[in-house]
């Protein structure tokens, strides 16, 4: 457990920093480096375990890669001339749904037999229920799991194209992984997804995106998707800036007293969320301004669009926890609305922020739907909060991330637990805010308690919140 | 079955191939119409455009740089240029040197822009240090990250300035055709001399000839060693008509020659082919010819000829394969510059001639083939790199080999020629995954 102690600064923050690039930009761009039959650059890929491992499967399905640095992985793809599958050989997609989901649907486009494993965390999850549309489409599917792995064995087809239908009730990531290999088929693909209700659309459409750019046709009614047979394209694919580890800087800006924060090397995403964050901060007074030539943007505080300012969440679930952040900093009254979703990610992230910041002190209060759950959250206008104490991330580094974005803004020094989850998404956060002067220290375990003995815990554990005007 | 979606292919010998087959459009016309029209302000229309990847390269670079493009049927464009070109894009050229070069002339009046390609092993080995020391000596701030000037390369003109510049023509006249595209942006006259010798003759005619098309006068002179622009004419809207390209009708001209074969060539054009028909009818290949058709009758035998590839630099190859067969020793001259292409057509087309079972020897600018009419006995696997010349030429090999020749990376035919094997098929050849 790791716990840092971060001091409001006195006089804003500035500096310039960088943010990391989006993960699942970067497993699209493999699978459709692998799939191409010439050479792609994948400039400035995010690296972590999950895309290391898909790297190494599709090496082993007849990638090479032909030059690699911290900025560029240069690789030449198989078409459809992927090594032919041997059991000897089993593909591994250790704990990742993403990659054990794609890479299913990837060696049905393979001679020869694959077996595929997933780790024991993967038994627990709705995978192999899902992975009907390789039978739909031609290839062969059997399950070879026992108690400590997910096992299938796939055994490819040279006839693979029809129509199948996929749940998307539960992930996105099947219908991306028909939808990326679909291309390949020798017929042409139709997908339907029957149920409504469909979660990661802007997955979804992420997948969709990239594969058109690398001109492929995909025509989509909906929730129905029809993809000719076709050929992949050599592409220099851009890794997209992860807008949701910006969010925090921009919460920073918002929390921390204002200032001028640049982002360097910041490389838009074409995504409909992305622009649909930076509009919503524009209304909460925050402006993201970019130069293009420079390839920066510039973070500034100003003032917000109107003395109330009403935000429908629903296409931007990764920032509701940051927007939860930002609220009590806002000179205008802020509602957020339809995050009850949000409830479903890592953990009760909407509840959790609402209940951690009223601890910090916040005047942030729940806000309810015509069921009367919960439904998003509204703050009054600016109030800072007292600060102190202990908040914890509960495992989750947004959390995280956005407690020590509520934290700069308050009157005290604040410990906040769960500086351990950062690899998961911003690594280099903490530098982050070093690059933007704000002071922050670890803290023992130890210390903490002392701190917290020392602060009285006043920051609200029970009771009212104490927020002061 | 898509046969580009493979990365090796077996081509099998053939009996006899009959039929009629249209080659592609020109890329080399195509590229530098597509960037003539872009740089003109309105709608330009190019007929026949051609569909490989080189072309589609350059009009994905032209469409990035604010070009619109209409395709009102599968080979022709309307395309809008836009009133000014945007700065600090990121472009790819693909594998295409002509695409590359041209573009580093026609954004070399910009703000920043960057050439970058996923083709490390081939473009991304090849030098533009001419390229960049002319554009130096024009004001550009230019920044290579490789040595020799390799990509990726970042351009900014914000000082760009005309003048006098001389340029090497060696190893390539596409970095002379790269700069007369820049001399027709600037306002005051540009003058250009090449430095030493120039080899690729033909291709420099096809640039001049594009230009004046869309109203860039420019004042060459004869030997093609020296060009001045006026500075006053501007790019304007034009209508063009692309040609066939002459790398695809050199290598179906061999192909067809190869083996017995009765076969028609309908043509639009026969550009950059110099000096190509008489090679084929000397060599003892029957051919008659009328305005739009070639039909050749082949599967004779073929005597050894000498060749100066200087006048049809893209000829070399396959006529070198159809030499392969030929009853003795014939020499390739004058084609130094071709070591400088997707990969080096000298040495390493001879070391996969050797691997096909063909003896060949090399000099600095010559490539000689000690040609067997039996054919090589087949079986082998031979590389492209990257090089759809190369593709091809093997192609022509493997059809009269005794048990075929498996193509590595085959796929690479699309730059120039995408139905290269679906036109093979179609006039009886035989092509497996």
């Amino acid at each position: 457990m790791t716990t840092i102690r971060v001091s409001p600064p006195s006089s804003g923050v500035s500096g310039e920093v960088r943010v990391p690039t989006s993960k699942p930009h970067t497993q699209r761009a493999i699978l459709l480096g692998l799939l191409a039959n010439a050479p792609s650059s994948i400039v400035d890929p995010a690296w972590s375990s999950e895309s290391r491992n898909l790297l190494g499967a599709a090496t082993e399905l007849g990638l090479e890669v032909l030059e690699e640095d911290d900025q560029c992985l240069v690789v030449i793809g198989t078409g459809r001339s992927l090594t032919v599958g041997s059991a000897d050989r089993p593909l591994s997609a250790d704990g990742s749904g993403f990659n054990f989901r794609t890479l299913a649907a990837v060696a049905c486009l393979r001679r020869g037999t694959t077996v595929l494993e997933g780790n024991a965390s993967m038994l627990a999850r709705p995978v192999l229920e899902h992975l009907r549309f390789a039978a739909d489409l031609g290839a062969r599917i059997e399950d070879l799991s026992d108690s400590r792995h997910l096992r299938i064995r796939v055994t490819g087809s040279r006839r693979l194209g029809g129509d199948t239908e996929v749940d998307n009730r539960h992930s996105s990531q099947v219908l991306t992984a028909v939808l990326l290999v679909a291309p390949m088929a020798d017929r042409p693909v139709r997908v339907r997804c029957p149920q409504d209700g469909t979660v990661g659309e802007g997955y979804v459409d992420l997948t969709v995106e990239m594969m058109r750019a690398h001109r492929v046709e995909v025509e989509r009614d909906g929730s129905r998707f029809v993809v000719q047979p076709g050929s992949y394209q050599s592409q220099i694919y851009r890794v997209a800036s992860d807008f949701t580890a910006l969010s925090y800087l921009a919460g920073a800006v918002a929390a921390g007293g204002g200032g001028s924060v640049v982002v360097r090397d910041y490389s838009p995403s074409s995504l409909s969320s992305e622009a649909e964050f930076l509009e919503v901060l524009r209304h909460l007074g925050i402006s993201a301004v970019r130069d293009p030539l420079a390839g920066t943007l510039r973070l500034e505080r100003g003032t917000p669009a109107g003395p109330r300012i009403e935000i429908d969440s629903r296409n931007i679930p990764t920032v509701v926890p940051t927007l939860a952040a930002i609220a009590p900093y806002v000179d205008a009254e802020v509602v957020v609305r339809n995050a009850a979703h949000v409830n479903n990610h890592k953990c009760r992230r909407l509840d959790v922020m609402i209940s951690e910041l009223f601890r910090l002190g916040c005047d942030i209060s729940p806000t309810f739907d015509s069921r009367g759950l919960v439904d998003g959250f509204s703050t009054p206008g600016p109030r800072k909060p007292t600060g102190g104490g202990l908040l914890s991330s509960h495992g989750d580094h947004r959390i995280f991330m956005s407690l020590t974005t509520a934290a700069l803004g308050a009157r005290h020094r604040t410990a906040v637990e769960g500086a351990q989850h950062l690899p998961a998404s911003f690594p280099g956060y903490l530098q982050a805010l070093a690059d933007m002067g704000v002071y922050w220290e670890h803290s023992s375990p130890d210390s903490d308690s002392e701190c917290d003995r020392r602060l009285g815990r006043r920051s609200g554990t029970e009771g009212q919140p104490t927020a002061t005007a | 079955m898509d046969l580009l979606r493979y990365n090796e292919l077996l081509v099998k010998p053939v009996g006899k191939l009959s039929g009629t087959v249209v080659p592609p459009a020109a890329k080399s016309y195509s590229a530098r119409a597509v960037l003539a029209a872009t740089l003109a302000p309105g709608r330009s229309r190019i007929d026949n455009v051609a569909t490989s990847h080189n072309v589609r390269a350059m009009i994905e670079c032209c469409q990035a740089l604010g070009a619109q493009v209409d395709h009102l049927a599968p080979n022709r464009i309307d395309l809008t240029g836009p009133a000014r070109l945007r700065d600090g894009l990121t472009l790819n050229p693909g594998n295409s040197g002509i695409v590359l070069r041209l573009l580093m002339g026609a954004t070399a009046a910009l703000r920043r822009t960057t050439f970058m390609s996923p083709y490390v092993a081939s473009l991304g080995s090849r030098s533009n240090q001419e390229m960049l020391t002319a554009l130096g000596g024009l004001g550009v701030r230019c920044t290579a990250d490789g040595a020799e000037g390799r990509l990726p390369i970042t351009l900014d003109g914000t000082d760009v300035h005309s003048g006098s510049v001389g340029i090497s023509g060696r190893r390539s006249s596409q970095f002379l055709s790269g700069l007369l595209y820049l001399g027709g942006l600037l306002d005051e006259p540009l003058s250009v001399c090449v430095t030493d010798e120039l080899k690729a003759r033909p291709m420099v005619h096809t640039t001049l000839r594009v230009l004046e098309t869309a109203g860039v006068r420019i004042d060459a002179a004869p030997d093609l060693m020296s060009f001045r622009t006026n500075g006053a004419d501007k790019y304007h809207a034009a209508d063009y008509t692309v040609g066939s390209d002459p790398a695809s009708m050199a290598a179906l001209m061999a192909v067809a020659s190869v083996v017995e074969s009765d076969v028609v060539i309908r043509h639009s054009g026969l550009e950059e082919l110099d000096g190509v028909l008489r090679y084929l009818l000397d060599a003892g290949v029957a051919i008659t010819t009328d305005e739009s058709t070639i039909r050749i009758r082949g599967g004779g035998e073929l005597r050894p000829i000498d060749f100066d590839g200087s006048k049809a630099p893209d000829a070399v190859l396959p006529l070198a394969a159809l030499a392969a067969h030929a009853h003795g020793t014939s020499r390739f001259s004058n084609i130094e510059h071709l070591r400088y292409k997707e990969c080096d057509r000298i040495s390493d087309f001879r070391r996969e001639l050797l691997n096909a079972g063909v003896e060949a020897d090399e000099e600095r600018d010559a490539l000689i083939v000690h040609g067997s009419p039996k054919g090589v006995p087949g079986g082998s696997v031979v590389r492209s790199h990257y090089d759809h010349a190369v593709v091809m030429a093997m192609s022509v090999i493997a059809l009269r080999s005794g048990a075929g020749l498996t193509i590595q990376d085959s796929q690479y035919v699309a730059q120039t020629y995408p139905d290269f094997f679906n036109d093979l098929l179609g006039l009886g050849g035989s092509v497996a995954s």
